[in-house]
């Protein structure tokens, strides 16, 4: 088996996660003897146009022609893995999903944005089949280097489904919500290996929804805390805003 | 009469994604247009009613790259609109994660993106095989940036610990006389580095157009000080809007920074070129063995300048770091109280100045946010600099011609995702 061709492709985004590749200092050499990066138009001049046995895709789909982009993408590629938020979940730019558009359009350009191509953000694994998925806002680095060991043995990578807390009981942190701060802990997914509470700020969900997430039970503690719905509501539509289709935080009044 | 149009389709090497049209009539440039491919992600607008204590957090994820420097800008501009003053351990800290993002960025463009050009490779993994040991120092120096920047702020990107009023946590002394030993023993590397670019033949050019970055009569500016111009502007960062204005050009809805009315340049260069009185030991060592006469008026010395300015946050690091270690560093709990308000305040990125001027209700809910990014502020000098250029490379073939240009693109070392502001160019 040769080495396998991998498509690295930015959609709408801060360039973050790719970036998170190149972060891997201590691994970058490894990595790049194991696979043959034939697309990234951030770190290459010569891009190929495909086919991919991997594509890696970063960013949101925030306007109409990237819909096709990567429908196309999907059609040359074996496998696709969407990583960071706002591929999985729609990031922080798809909040716009629950304000009115066009007055956002006008407060961020003016008066004239009939021009500005702007569509409601949906996860990538809503336009097009996705074979992995690597939250968080960024993607964890070292997640990535696990997940290219497995891609390049034919394995689909593993992403864990414990919650942040998990995590954050194995180092022993305290427990923030203890100390009355309003953590995202319980209702979020884990891998980052707790990294924001373990420094003492709260986690703010980035990674996006733990399996069998119970909203209502992070309701009501963050409630009790003293948080006000709307804040509440800010802080469970943040990096995720797809966590609006899920039935634990649709059965809850804001 | 012949009209030819040469596209540099997606720049590669820069952060986002953005094309360059150039129209010529009869080998003669007629018309040149910046686009920007990017998506809107209207961050202006999504910030409203978001509380401060998110606003930093979420104002970073403009960029990746920069993520520390908007971090801190969006931070201060908060603390000012708040009335809140820090202890110099937060400045401190804060100054450090900086120039942690400046070793980070800088070597990362100059020698990931740029440098590959100047030896005949399409990417730094391509010029993995020829210079093996270029690339190696130079992922070790990245490496450095990064991990001042996750010692301070906990990430290499979207940092977790800088907060409205001062941090969720500290480094200890001990970790930062680790890293005060390895940036000083990191020096040879990067002297080795300006070797390499010593070595390299210079790209002539020269257009002289204004420079703008922020000052200070007492250091070298990076993340506090008045607005400055190499043409005598000086100016607190409050009047922004007197001086930098933003244009639609009549071919497109884009939006370009202008500075009375004409193109200017922000970035490495511009601080160099305003700041040198200020530059330290060894960056000045670096400027001299580049031979590089300031000001330059060569967009192309902007990629040495990142070098020079790498070996200046060196040195910075060390009184940072010395400062810090006298210092108790004694973790506390940021006591803040919002108040309805304006902040405003300027720092500079590793590509250039960088405005966040927000208005605050007294419930602590953003109201406003007017963030103005580098590279909105050089799209305009971009233009005029592939107008100015052009003439110099017109007798060559389509292919020498585009890569010349995106050459020069990238020298600004362009970030597109940052500039919220721009538009795509139908």
């Amino acid at each position: 088996m040769g080495k396998p061709k991998i498509g690295i492709h930015g959609f709408t985004g801060c360039a973050g996660c790719q970036l998170n590749i190149l972060n891997l200092e201590d691994h970058l050499l490894d990595i790049l003897g194991l696979i043959d990066i034939t697309t990234w138009v951030m770190a290459k001049s010569d891009n190929s146009d495909g086919p991919w046995d991997v594509a890696i895709v970063e960013g949101s789909i925030s306007k109409s022609t990237e819909i096709d982009r990567i429908k196309k993408i999907r059609e040359k590629s074996s496998i696709l893995v969407t990583i960071g938020a706002c591929a999985v979940h729609g990031g922080l730019p798809a909040i716009r999903n629950f304000r009115d558009v066009e007055k956002m359009k006008t407060i961020a350009y003016g008066d004239k944005t009939d021009h500005i191509d702007v569509i409601e953000i949906k996860p990538i694994s809503h336009y097009v089949k996705v074979d992995a998925e690597l939250p968080g806002c960024p993607m964890d680095k070292m997640e990535f280097a696990e997940a290219v060991k497995a891609l390049a043995i034919g394995k689909t990578p593993i992403v864990p489904n414990d919650a942040v807390c998990y995590e954050c009981k194995i180092k022993e942190n305290v427990c923030l919500l203890k100390e009355g701060k309003f953590c995202m802990g319980p209702v979020t997914a884990a891998g980052c290996d707790a990294l924001c509470p373990s420094y003492g700020a709260t986690c703010e969900g980035c990674r996006g929804p733990v399996a069998q997430v119970n909203y209502g039970a992070e309701y009501k503690m963050l409630e009790k805390l003293g948080a006000t719905p709307e804040e509440i509501r800010r802080r469970f539509i943040k990096y995720c805003p797809s966590v609006a289709d899920i039935p634990s935080f649709q059965e809850l009044s804001f | 009469m012949t009209t030819e149009e040469i596209a540099c389709k997606h720049i590669a090497r820069v952060e986002g994604h953005g094309s360059l049209y150039v129209t010529t009539k009869d080998g003669q440039l007629v018309d040149v247009k910046m686009s920007v491919d990017e998506g809107a992600r209207l961050f202006e607008a999504f910030l409203v009613d978001r509380h401060y204590t998110e606003v930093p957090e979420m104002a970073c994820r403009i960029c990746a790259i920069c993520s520390a420097s908007h971090r801190i800008v969006s931070t201060v501009a908060i603390e000012k609109a708040f009335g809140i003053q820090v202890d110099k351990q937060v400045t401190d800290l804060r100054r450090l994660l900086i120039w942690g993002e400046y070793v980070e960025s800088h070597i990362l463009h100059a020698l990931y993106l740029a440098l590959p050009d100047y030896v005949g490779h399409e990417s730094v993994i391509s010029a993995l095989a020829d210079f093996p040991d270029v690339v190696k120092i130079a992922l070790k120096l990245k490496k450095l940036g990064n991990d001042l920047q996750i010692l301070t702020g906990g990430r290499e990107i979207h940092q977790v610990t800088p907060m409205v009023g001062g941090f969720s946590s500290y480094p200890t002394k001990q970790a930062l006389m680790e890293i005060k030993d390895r940036i000083n023993d990191a020096r040879p590397d990067l002297q080795a580095c300006v070797d390499v670019w010593a070595g390299l033949e210079e790209i002539p050019f020269h257009r002289e157009t204004e420079y703008l970055a922020i000052r200070r009569e007492d250091e070298y500016a990076l993340v506090d000080g008045e607005i400055a111009t190499l043409g005598g502007i000086r100016a607190p960062v409050e009047d922004y809007k007197k001086f930098i204005t933003e244009r639609v050009p009549d071919y497109s809805f884009a939006k370009a920074g202008e500075l009375n009315g004409r193109s200017f340049f922000v970035g490495a260069l511009a601080r160099l070129n305003i700041n040198n009185d200020h530059l330290s030991p060894f960056a000045k060592k670096v400027i001299d063995q580049l031979g590089i006469k300031l000001p330059s008026f060569n967009t192309f010395h902007n990629n040495a300048a990142q070098l020079i300015e790498t070996a200046q946050v060196f040195d910075m690091a060390i009184d940072t770091i010395d400062s810090l270690l006298a210092s108790d560093l004694e973790w506390h709990e940021p006591e803040v109280v919002p108040k309805a308000g304006v902040g405003t305040h300027i720092t500079e990125a590793p590509r250039g100045s960088l405005v966040h001027s927000y208005e605050f209700g007294s419930d602590g809910l953003l109201r406003k946010a007017d963030i103005i990014a580098p590279t909105t502020m050089n799209y305009t000098n971009m233009e005029d600099d592939v107008r100015a250029f052009f003439p110099q490379i017109a007798h060559k073939s389509k292919e020498e011609i585009q890569f010349d240009l995106n050459r020069l693109i990238r020298a600004y070392d362009p970030c597109i995702s940052c500039s919220c502001h721009m538009v795509e160019v139908k």
